[in-house]
């Protein structure tokens, strides 16, 4: 199990737990049952890279415990 | 984090159907019995396992590869370095043939050897001695420094102290130009300190009183810079001294063998006659030469142009100054060049004769006789100039302009001298004014009007110039008469009314009418009288008018120049005077130099060249005036 911050910056801020062979998708509806906000208009990224895409597992990510996530809002495109 | 909060996730996540998370407090035992049942592969966690496993395989095995490597390298090494020794193996070529012998047979062959040994150290002695023999034989004297130079001044070793020359450091580009030099260090710092000294003075400048004993250039000072500077040098000779020292030392002089140089040209500024390469025409002896075919064509020639030089006997007196004159010089010349190449050996060997006779003589003349000589010329007044002939730029063009006429004369001359000599003298003059004008004709150019002739000559050459118009206008003259007919036709009517109004008013008076009337009747009827002859006369004017006047109207324009203006012009003219605004400076300007132009092209001559060589302005406008595209000029 590892702990994974997510932080928009404007002041929400969360850990949440899940495990490496998670889903980006499921690990947003997590993040979603957390912070309220639906999954579909959540966007997560590294700082400084490209969006993850959902299908893809965290540990493919290289994400390990105690990473920050930059969350954002996804707008479509 | 706490449990509770990963039981709240897991929660969630099983509700999305996801895998719940392992809770710290819980009892890890049925996750293992799960991963105990799973088949091998099947799940991330053995997947991982499987790959750590084979990665771990893979490393082994590499590192065992590699051992293996060096053990066969090590292998090889060995074995090749057991080759390397078997071939050095046996006996090298250093190594003594009888190594095997025994210590006695040793023994005795060591007397023998030390003999050979003693014999060749012995040898080598006595070369040495031999070779150090002949560098002690070797000495270097004076001998080898002839004709080194030294790049001091001679006065500089004066004091008899020892200097020590030494070889100067120049480049080897300056060694090359000017070979070995010697010098004293310490005499070339004393030059160099001295000389800055001298600087620091400031000693020398411009003294206008140096100069008039007339010794030496004009400002001498900067000789230096602009020639550079005049180095202070002198050779050795073969004893290591020098000529110049000599004297001073005490020591007979050596004679300088010094080649005097005499100049060609003061011999033949001697007083002799026959110094000169050229004879005067009454000396020349000339050799008949056998008839050759190679220069028959010149020799048949009747009109030689010596003809046109008018030969006259040289001064053959020996005091006279031997001044080669063209007469003189031309007939030997002239028999050098006509004569074959193969000839001028012999001319040459007998001028070396002359000029050698010339100054055997020359070094007779003792000092006295110069000063004789000198003082002779003293006497004499300075002479004019020979007219010798005097080619320059000028007389060239006028020989290329006269030259057709020259011929032309000379063969008219030569003409008249076969038919009729006597009377050529006497026409001469006329003759000549005519054929100059001819032959001005002939070159295309024509005599320029003079205004100084009368008028017509000054109208003919303003017309030249097209500065009036020479298709004047033929009715001009016509209208010019009517006119003047026509005013003197008014002159006479208005006379003529005059006297009548006189005498009607003589005859009023005389009638008596005027007395019977009143002053103010007198008036109106004066009045009326005047009225009506006005009208009379005014009829008569009209008619005349209409009978004989008809006026010519031109309309004239003069801007502030004087100038007359065209149409266009006095269009624009008018314009300005009435807009109140002229031209801009840059028109202006142009204008005025367009009236500069008119009025120097009016004043040059047509034949000034100046301008533009040949079609200048004023040729322009005769060609234009002749109606002809180009220049006639033959």
């Amino acid at each position: 199990m590892i702990i994974v911050h997510v932080n928009d910056r404007l002041g929400t801020k969360s850990a949440i737990p899940c495990l490496p062979s998670d889903t980006v998708g499921q690990f947003k509806l997590m993040i979603a049952a957390r912070i309220g906000r639906e999954a579909g208009q959540i966007m997560l990224r590294r700082q400084g890279e490209r969006p993850f895409k959902d299908h893809i597992t965290l540990e493919d990510y290289g994400i390990s415990n105690g990473v920050q996530l930059d969350l954002e809002v996804d707008t479509g495109d | 984090m706490d449990a509770a909060t990963i039981e709240e996730t897991n929660r969630i996540r099983i509700s999305l159907g996801m895998k719940p998370l392992p809770v710290p407090g819980a009892d890890p035992a049925p996750q293992t019995a799960t991963s105990e049942e799973e088949e091998p592969g099947s799940t991330v966690e053995s997947r991982q396992a499987q790959a750590y496993d084979n990665y771990k395989k893979l490393q082994e095995e590499e590192a065992a590869k590699k051992r293996r490597e060096e053990k066969a390298a090590a292998v090889r090494k060995a074995r090749e370095k057991a080759q390397r020794a078997a071939i050095l193996a046996g006996k090298g070529l250093g190594e003594e043939e009888q190594a095997d012998l025994d210590a006695k047979s040793w023994l005795l062959g060591q007397k023998k050897r030390q003999k050979k040994i003693d014999k060749a150290r012995k040898l080598e002695e006595e070369l040495a001695a031999a070779e150090a023999a002949a560098a002690a034989a070797i000495q270097y004297t004076s001998k080898d420094l002839a004709g080194i130079k030294v790049a001091h001044d001679s006065t500089a070793f004066l004091d008899g102290d020892e200097q020590i020359l030494t070889l100067k450091d120049t480049t080897i580009d300056e060694n090359e130009e000017e070979g070995d030099e010697l010098e004293n260090l310490n005499l070339r710092e004393q030059e160099k300190l001295t000389e800055r000294l001298d600087l620091k003075k400031k000693l020398k400048g411009y003294n206008p009183n140096d100069y008039n004993d007339g010794e030496g250039t004009i400002l001498a000072q900067y000789d230096e810079e602009i020639n550079g500077k005049k180095a202070k040098k002198f050779t050795l000779d073969d004893d290591g001294a020098i000529a110049e020292l000599s004297d001073i030392l005490g020591q007979p002089e050596r004679k300088a063998k010094k080649i005097q140089s005499i100049s060609l040209d003061d011999i033949i500024d001697g007083d002799a006659a026959p110094s000169s390469d050229y004879l005067a025409p009454s000396e020349i002896k000339v050799k008949k030469p056998k008839k050759k075919k190679g220069n028959k064509g010149t020799r048949q020639k009747q009109l030689d142009e010596d003809d046109i030089f008018p030969i006259e006997p040289a001064p053959v007196d020996a005091g006279a100054m031997d001044v080669d004159t063209k007469d003189a010089s031309i007939p030997t010349k002239r028999k050098a060049t006509t004569d074959d190449f193969a000839d001028d050996d012999d001319l040459q060997a007998s001028l070396a004769i002359q000029r050698k006779n010339a100054l055997k003589k020359r070094k007779k003349t003792r000092p006295e006789d110069i000063a004789k000589q000198l003082k002779e010329e003293e006497e004499q007044p300075e002479e004019a100039p020979s007219g010798g002939l005097v080619i320059g730029e000028i007389s060239e063009f006028v020989a290329g302009l006269s030259k057709p006429d020259e011929d032309d004369r000379h063969a008219r001359r030569q003409k008249q001298a076969t038919k009729t000599p006597e009377p050529e003298d006497r026409h001469m003059g006329e003759e000549e004014r005519t054929r100059k004008r001819e032959e001005n004709e002939a070159a295309g150019i024509a005599d320029e009007k003079t205004v100084g002739e009368g008028m017509g000559a000054a109208l003919a050459l303003l017309r030249e110039r097209g500065l009036i118009d020479s298709s004047s206008k033929s009715g001009s003259y016509e209208d010019f008469k009517a006119r003047e007919e026509f005013l003197a036709k008014k002159r006479i009517l208005e006379t003529e009314l005059e006297e009548q109004t006189r005498h009607q008013r003589e005859r009023d008076r005389m009638s008596g009418r005027l007395d019977r009337m009143s002053v103010r009747e007198r008036e109106e009827w004066a009045r009326q009288q005047n009225t009506h002859r006005d009208h009379q006369q005014s009829k008569r004017l009209a008619e005349l008018f209409n009978a004989t006047y008809k006026p010519n109207v031109e309309l004239k324009y003069v801007d502030d120049h004087g100038r007359r203006l065209d149409q266009k012009e006095a269009f624009k003219h008018l314009s300005h005077q009435f807009h109140g605004k002229g031209s801009g400076k840059g028109k202006t300007e142009k204008l005025l130099k367009k009236i500069e132009d008119e009025k120097r092209r009016e004043a040059q001559s047509m034949f000034d060249a100046s301008q533009n060589a040949g079609m200048n302005l004023a040729t322009a406008q005769q060609l234009k005036k002749r109606r002809e595209a180009g220049v006639r000029l033959g």
